[in-house]
């Protein structure tokens, strides 16, 4: 599972920036709020009763404040939500069809389905969930206002701040059933889609089972069990477009056991139904449901530990490096040159027993990446080994420095590896100082090496001339899992906040705007979150001074020129003033105007969360936190501006 | 002057905040203009111009005038929902775009803009929940209400199936959900049949009764002269005649004598009197009974006894029935 | 009924609409798609239908409608070229993020935008049978993702019913990933069992018998390659699809692939008679015809040229007779013109080349026969010039001659190039030599040479061995460096016939030289000298002799025996007897050489 970045929320809200930026657009939005309100009056009633209005539309905004009564909130939220119901029940149907013509493209597909399916649900729920959002928003108060029904409402002792605030509260009860009824239907969707099981495609006599000599089937594949003592050459039926392999393993208790490998991300529970009566190998079995397709591991990754960071590497001399690029454009992997000095040492904190649920043995996650510079032995693939060390702080020198036995293991590429430790790991050294190394020293995980929770994992490639590559996100420590559901429900969480932002939006818009002008607009506003990334990425690369790292094409007005000229991007520009106007618009204002736009918009493209659902981890906390705030922050916003709008504007007004 | 009111304490009977605000007068306007601008602020159309204005507590006020002349501006600035452009206006001593006035005003507007999927139960309730009543008191109100208003045998269907006159009705109901002690009508009688006009007239006279203050805006003259104590008179948004209805109407040099079993040289005697005490006699003739009376006791008659009714005189007798 | 003027106006356009429909009806009438699928396609739409199953560009006859592909380009609404631009650019975009299972995800989805592009199908094919299993580090993943590629490819068939180059790439990737590539022995050991995969993906196109092969231990890639290219070929001939690639290239892969396979039976596999069979089916299939499926064999094939020649391999030789047919009807109508021609040229060479052209050949030396070639060139009679001599009467017919000589040296020089890129000659005579009883012995003994080396026994011993009633009995076991001596022996009877593969670079030179030097290391290891009777020891003389001893540093040529005898002081009394019988010896053996 590729993680990028690791946000935690304190250091987002704080050092990020994020709370500065939050007051910055607070301030800057009231006061050109205000300014634009003076303008205004002022034109129509001159600067000083002007001043007066406003002052006076600011100071009752107080007594609207606290004048609010939730059953006048709670009575517009009804009329909101029964005015709409149709709509609810439109898109709902919708969603039913796509769900049905989903099942033509979804296939099963060898590889792991499940990904492609919560992709899909998570693509169509969000997307169906914004055009109800805005739909449902748009719509309501313009046409309010327009059939006049608004006039006993606003006759009645009902505040501007009741109104919009009950329509934003109606709307998001009707969002959140929406919600929750599409999260459920699509839920069992997938795991109906997902669930399957196999028979035997024909029974398994005594010759199909082929014993594993030296490692390997007859046939030259690696048996996909390491205990595995026969390996079928028999395959079951093949459903959901995958089939599974049966192998009989040796449990160090001497008794037979049938296990099926791993495909397309899962396994399932073998039951022997008959077996060869003279060797004792299983004839006939039956397969269980699908087991470990639908998980939400739950990872500890490294992380920062006072100025050092989570994943240092050193190069082959030992030396602090940032790791060798074997040649790879994308450089999410460091790698480390096999057989030498060269290692990557992943630093964490947090281990305690109660995350491990206290058990006797510690399970390590690996994602490793590997290189190869020259073939080798095919056969065996790139050996690495890890050692565990306790923190020692270099200055204070009482604690000795304890090292585990280095535990060779073969990496598995693009697959998640588990490594169990068992706690008390044999022939560990302790070295103290002024004082001989005691070795083969038995240790125990949490005492000895991961003293109050802190422990350097180091990672080193066997393999001469080999690299293995590592990113902090590779290796964590496999805390156990937490219900696949439950992470479901935390990814629509993240839909839910959205859905909020955009019910809020359009709220706002739509005090001041009429029906289809609020769709456009609160349409065009969404666009805008989704691709905020991208404008930011573009505004960087365009403006950063380093000409390496500036976008071929330039910023929008040019590019819109070489699209109309039909030029290529790397062709320069005729010199001469059309040209300058182009750079100046685009460099100065365009770029910047957009880029700072982009802060006062929630970015809509982080609040899908549907790589971890599919990948299997838990959704982090602190992102889904970062995303609610985000998003309940710009309602509030909205909901102000909305507020405001809505006072000062004449309903009774063509 | 009215200074800004501080926050008036949500919910309790309106209490009398400022000082020098004299509880009779309900409404009072000063030099209040309203001109309609478009949206470059250049003014269009000058609805109301100056006009000052009292409506005093209890009384029945009548805004008259042709179409366009500013009388539904006039109260569409008295709720808030317009701005004025110039003066002031103040309901209960309070700046009209004060919400908390609208406790005690109940609205009737032109055409009766209800939610057309809400039943008239469902409306009244909705109604009743933003005057932040609690629930029972809602019910309780809103079926005296529909009791009153005559609707009981329509109350669970949408009011996108009622009648104009249906709909005037549950209109009337929820201005009157939370007892106001000062309604306001716009046009309250425009459309309706004879029977339902003459319902509304009676309510009007019988809210005055209960000491509320009504104030309507209509072009139906006979209407008004029915129920108004006070009448204003506007004319292109300004204010031309204001009054009381019985003061302005009398024809102040002339006199109505009605008389019953007078003989025909009894009356020749009295033409005889007038002239020589310098009066001049107009007219002589019997008094006509009104139509709308007519009308009334022929549709209370057929209420009360249902079937054909033959067809009395031929219009040739008109001794009052 | 009073018309306003408005309403007459509608009236008539509706009339000229209805007329219009008629004429549109004829043109534009859909195709019934009849439900039997090979036979969809049939005309029985309107002209444009027909004119378009005509050209075979209706959708129906291209490839099968399939629904999803429909629905996906509807779904597109016209944004087609967009919506396949956005996958692209997303399928490169996780290709880079080494996101797999999305980029073939995303592929699929393009391929149903764009089914009719083969170079699409080509591109990702290849993509996912290459660029992606390269990415893997455990080769059992490698061949899971060469599978994904070919398995890419069959989807590809149903879309492209008209266009062979489908099967020609599954046959490419099928050969060259299966055979060639560095997993090559994992891979094909996998697939040899690999049943479900065969049943699953293949069985639909070929009969899992046809390259189940119990000789090759089960599947064989190059049997299978083999029959993709023959689908491709059945296409061709029998379908009659129209042909999208250079003929040379496109008619060797079939014999190409045979070869490969009696290649790999004698590598992976003890050599026998079935490998003896397997390289005489290569050669067959190679020269006049394929025995397997009894199609034209490559040499028989028509060939295009690209100067628009039609031309058949195997007619070279023919066609040279057919040349020296003319010369001597030149020389008939000009007798005696061509001996003078040559006397004059002779006469203007200069002594130095007057005395290298009068050595006899087998003394000639490395730089003398360098020199002989520009010799030769210089002394070359041209027909023209003997024509131009020819006697008046028969100018005529001498030109006639002439302009025939000139289109057959056209179509001799086309033969030559042509045969050359392909190494026609070569691989004629190594697929003929190979099938020969000594080609196949010499495989066996190179076979079990290689397993005593990695035993290593590199001496002969004896082993007791008792045989069924009880009776023991010393038999000699061949060491290595026996086994590798009874090599070159059937080496040399085998090579012996074919002159074409002794000089000049090539893969069997190549092996041989190894051959040699390993030969030559073991020698050393047991401290034995090079033998006398090494019997190939006129490979190495004739090697040295051409091309000096540039790349033989340590062999011994036959001087070098003699001169060790020498030393030895064996020969001192008879040493100038054997000198002439050398020399003769030698020099039959080169006449052999020099017939071409």
């Amino acid at each position: 599972m590729v993680v990028e970045e690791f946000r935690s929320f304190s250091d987002w809200l704080l050092n990020d920036g994020a709370l500065l930026t939050f007051v910055f657009v607070t301030v800057i939005c009231a006061v050109s709020g205000l300014l634009l309100g003076f303008v205004v009056s002022s034109f129509r009633h001159g600067p000083g009763e002007a001043f007066y209005a406003v002052s006076q539309t600011v100071f009752q905004a107080v007594p609207d404040l606290f004048g609010m009564k939730f059953r006048r909130i709670w009575a517009i939220a009804r009329l909101a939500i029964k005015e709409n119901f149709r709509l609810f029940v439109v898109t709902l149907a919708i969603f039913v069809a796509a769900l049905a013509i989903a099942g033509w493209f979804i296939g099963g597909g060898g590889k792991n389905p499940e990904r492609s399916y919560v992709a899909f649900l998570f693509f169509a729920a969000q997307v169906l969930i914004s055009i109800f959002a805005v739909l449902v928003s748009a719509f309501s108060l313009p046409n309010d206002i327009l059939s006049k029904t608004i006039y006993t409402v606003v006759t009645k002792p009902v505040r501007a701040s009741e109104i919009v605030l009950g329509r934003f509260v109606g709307f998001a009860v009707i969002g959140t059933v929406l919600l929750a009824i599409v999260g459920g239907l699509s839920y069992v969707f997938m795991v109906r889609g997902i669930d399957h099981t196999h028979e035997l495609s024909e029974e398994i006599t005594v010759d199909k089972w082929l014993p594993i000599v030296d490692g390997f089937t007859p046939d030259g594949r690696r048996p996909f069990d390491p205990r595995a003592a026969f390996e079928s050459s028999v395959f079951t039926t093949r459903n959901n477009d995958h089939v599974h392999r049966l192998a009989i393993i040796q449990l160090p208790n001497g008794a037979f056991d049938v296990v099926a490998d791993e495909t397309a991300g899962h396994t399932h529970d073998v039951e022997v139904v008959e077996s060869d009566p003279v060797t004792q190998h299983p004839k006939m079995v039956r397969f269980g449901p699908p087991r470990g397709n639908l998980r939400a591991r739950q990872p500890i990754y490294s992380s920062p530990r006072g100025d050092l960071a989570a994943l240092t590497l050193t190069d082959e001399t030992g030396s602090p490096a940032t790791g060798v690029n074997v040649g790879e454009v994308w450089d999410y992997h460091k790698y480390i040159q096999g057989g030498t000095q060269s290692t990557a040492t992943f630093r964490f904190s947090g281990l305690t027993p109660s995350k491990f649920s206290n058990a006797d043995q510690v399970n390590l996650d690996l994602n490793l990446a590997v290189f190869r510079t020259h073939i080798g032995d095919l056969r065996r693939r790139i050996e690495a080994e890890i050692e565990l060390r306790n923190v020692v702080d270099v200055a204070e020198t009482e604690t000795a420095q304890v090292k585990s036995v280095k535990i060779p293991f073969e990496t598995e590429e693009f697959k998640v590896q588990t490594l169990t430790i068992p706690r008390k790991l044999k022939n560990g050294t302790i070295r103290a100082v002024g004082q001989p190394d005691r070795t083969n020293q038995e240790l125990d995980f949490f005492e000895d090496l991961a003293t109050n929770g802190e422990l350097d994992l180091i990672v080193r490639c066997i393999d001469q001339k080999q690299y293995v590559g590592v990113a902090r996100a590779s290796i964590y420590f496999h805390a156990g899992d937490t219900s696949f559901g439950w992470n479901y429900v935390r990814g629509f969480l993240g839909i839910w906040a959205q859905m909020l932002a955009i019910i809020a939006l359009s709220i706002a818009l739509s005090t001041f705007l009429k029906g289809p002008v609020v769709l456009i607009s609160s349409v065009g506003v969404v666009v805008f979150g989704y691709s905020a990334n991208f404008i930011v990425f573009v505004a960087n690369s365009v403006l950063s001074t380093d000409k390496l790292a500036n976008m071929w094409g330039g910023g929008p007005s040019e590019a819109l020129y070489r699209l109309v000229t039909q030029m290529n991007l790397q062709h320069p520009l005729p010199p001469g003033l059309g040209t300058e106007i182009l750079k100046f618009v685009d460099k100065q204002l365009l770029l910047p105007g957009l880029k700072s736009l982009s802060f006062a918009v929630p970015r809509f493209e982080n609040f899908n969360l549907a790589n971890y659902l599919a990948y299997g981890y838990t959704i982090d906390n602190q992102l889904l936190l970062i995303n609610l705030l985000t998003a309940f922050t710009f309602a509030a916003g909205m909901m102000v501006i909305g507020y405001f709008c809505f006072k000062t504007r004449e309903i009774a007004a063509a | 002057m009215v200074s800004a009111t501080s926050a008036a304490p949500a919910g309790a009977k309106l209490v009398q905040t400022n000082v020098d605000y004299d509880p009779n007068i309900v409404i009072e306007t000063q030099n209040l203009t309203k001109i309609y601008s478009d949206f470059w602020g250049r003014s269009k159309v000058r609805a109301l111009k100056g006009l000052d204005l009292e409506v005093r507590k209890g009384e029945v006020f009548g805004l008259l005038g042709p179409n366009g002349s500013g009388k539904s501006t006039t109260i569409k600035l008295l709720l808030g929902l317009l701005f004025p452009s110039g003066g002031r206006a103040t309901i209960f001593g309070k700046p009209t775009t004060e919400v908390s006035k609208n406790e005690r005003i109940g609205y009737l507007p032109e055409e009766s803009y209800l939610y057309r999927f809400l039943t008239a139960e469902e409306t009244l309730d909705f109604y009743g929940r933003l005057f932040d009543m609690p629930s029972e008191v809602r019910r309780e109100r809103a079926a005296k209400l529909i009791e009153k208003v005559g609707l009981k045998w329509a109350r669970r269907r949408p009011l996108r199936e009622y009648s104009k006159g249906m709909t005037r009705r549950i209109g009337l109901a929820q201005a009157l959900i939370n007892d106001p002690d000062l309604v306001m009508l716009d046009e309250p009688t425009s459309g309706l049949d004879p029977l339902g006009t003459r319902e509304m007239k009676d309510l009007i006279i019988e809210l005055k009764e209960q000491g509320k203050t009504v104030v309507m805006c209509s072009h139906l003259l006979a209407d008004v002269q029915d129920v108004c104590d006070r009448i204003a008179i506007l004319y292109q948004g300004e204010l031309k005649e204001l009054g009381r209805v019985d003061e302005l109407l009398e024809v102040t040099n002339q006199q109505q004598i009605r008389v019953e079993g007078l003989t025909k040289d009894a009356q020749a005697k009295i033409a005889e009197i007038l002239s020589q005490s310098g009066g001049k006699m107009l007219d002589v003739s019997s008094p006509k009974n009104t139509l709308e009376n007519l009308f009334l006791d022929i549709i209370r008659e057929s209420q009360a006894r249902p079937g054909a009714r033959g067809i009395i005189g031929s219009g040739d007798d008109n001794g009052t029935r | 009924m009073n018309f306003a003027p408005s309403h007459y106006r509608k009236a008539i356009y509706g009339i000229l609409a209805a007329i219009l429909l008629v004429p549109i009806s004829f043109l534009a009438r859909p195709n019934q798609i009849s439900k039997d699928p090979n036979q969809a396609g049939e005309a029985t739409g309107g002209t444009i239908s027909q004119l378009r199953s005509e050209h075979n560009l209706s959708q129906a006859s291209l490839s099968s409608i399939d629904p999803t592909s429909e629905v996906m380009k509807l779904a597109s609404m016209g944004l087609h070229g967009i919506a396949v631009n956005v996958l692209w650019n997303q399928a490169n975009a996780y290709q880079e993020k080494k996101a797999f299972d999305k980029v073939s995800g995303t592929v699929d989805t393009l391929v149903l935008l764009q089914p009719n592009f083969i170079s699409v199908w080509e591109f990702q094919g290849h993509n996912l049978a290459y660029n992606i299993s390269r990415e893997f580090d455990d080769y059992q993943d490698r061949y899971f993702w060469v599978k994904e590629g070919l398995n890419f490819f069959t989807k590809g068939v149903a879309y492209n019913r008209r266009d062979h180059r489908i099967y020609d790439n599954l046959g490419l990737h099928t050969g060259i990933k299966f055979g060639v590539s560095d997993e090559k022995k994992q891979f094909r050991q996998i697939l040899r069992k690999d049943r479900e995969y065969v049943d699953t993906f293949i069985s639909k196109f070929i009969n899992p018998e046809l390259f189940d092969r119990p000789e090759a231990g089960g599947f064989d890639s190059w049997m299978l390659s083999y029959w993709w290219y023959d689908k491709s070929y059945h296409m061709r001939e029998n379908l009659g699809v129209p042909k999208r690639t250079s003929d040379l290239m496109y008619w060797v892969k079939g014999p190409q692939q045979l070869r490969q396979y009696a290649e790999s039976l004698s590598v992976d596999f003890r050599p026998g008679e079935a490998t003896r069979r397997a390289w005489r089916t290569a050669y067959e299939a190679w020269t006049d015809r394929d025995p397997i499926s009894d199609r034209q064999g490559f040499g028989k094939r028509d060939i295009t040229t690209s100067f628009g020649a039609v031309i058949r391999l195997e007619d070279l030789e023919r066609q040279v007779e057919f040349q020296q047919g003319i010369a001597r009807r030149m020389d008939e109508l000009a007798p005696g013109v061509r001996q003078e021609i040559t006397k004059e040229k002779v006469a203007r060479l200069s002594p130095m080349d007057q005395q290298i052209l009068n050595m006899p050949e087998a003394e000639r030396q490395y730089k003398e026969m360098m020199e002989m070639v520009r010799i030769e060139m210089d002394i070359r009679v041209y027909e023209q010039e003997v024509a131009a001599r020819a006697p008046a009467e028969n100018r005529v017919k001498a030109d006639n001659l002439l302009r025939e000589l000139a289109d057959g040296e056209f179509l001799v020089s086309q033969m030559d190039s042509y045969r050359y890129t392909v190494n026609y000659n070569y691989w004629r005579d190594v697929t003929n030599m190979e099938s020969t009883v000594p080609g196949v012995l010499a495989r066996q003994a190179a076979y079990e040479a290689a397993e005593l080396v990695r035993q290593g026994i590199l001496e002969s011993y004896e082993e007791e061995v008792t045989d069924e009633n009880g009776v023991t009995s010393l038999v000699k076991r061949d060491g290595a460096i026996d086994a590798l001596t009874r090599y070159f022996q059937h080496t040399s009877d085998a090579l012996k016939p074919y002159p074409g593969l002794h000089d000049g670079e090539s893969t069997l030179i190549e092996d041989l030289m190894q051959e040699f030097t390993k030969f030559n290391a073991h020698l050393k290891d047991v401290g034995r000298e090079w033998p006398d009777d090494f019997p190939m020891q006129w490979f190495i003389d004739e090697r040295v002799r051409r091309y000096g001893r540039a790349n033989i540093k340590n062999l011994m040529t036959t001087q070098d025996i003699e001169a060790r005898k020498r030393e030895a002081g064996l020969l001192e009394e008879k040493s100038d007897q054997t000198d002439q019988s050398d020399q003769t010896d030698q020099s039959d053996q080169t006449d052999q050489t020099d017939q071409r």
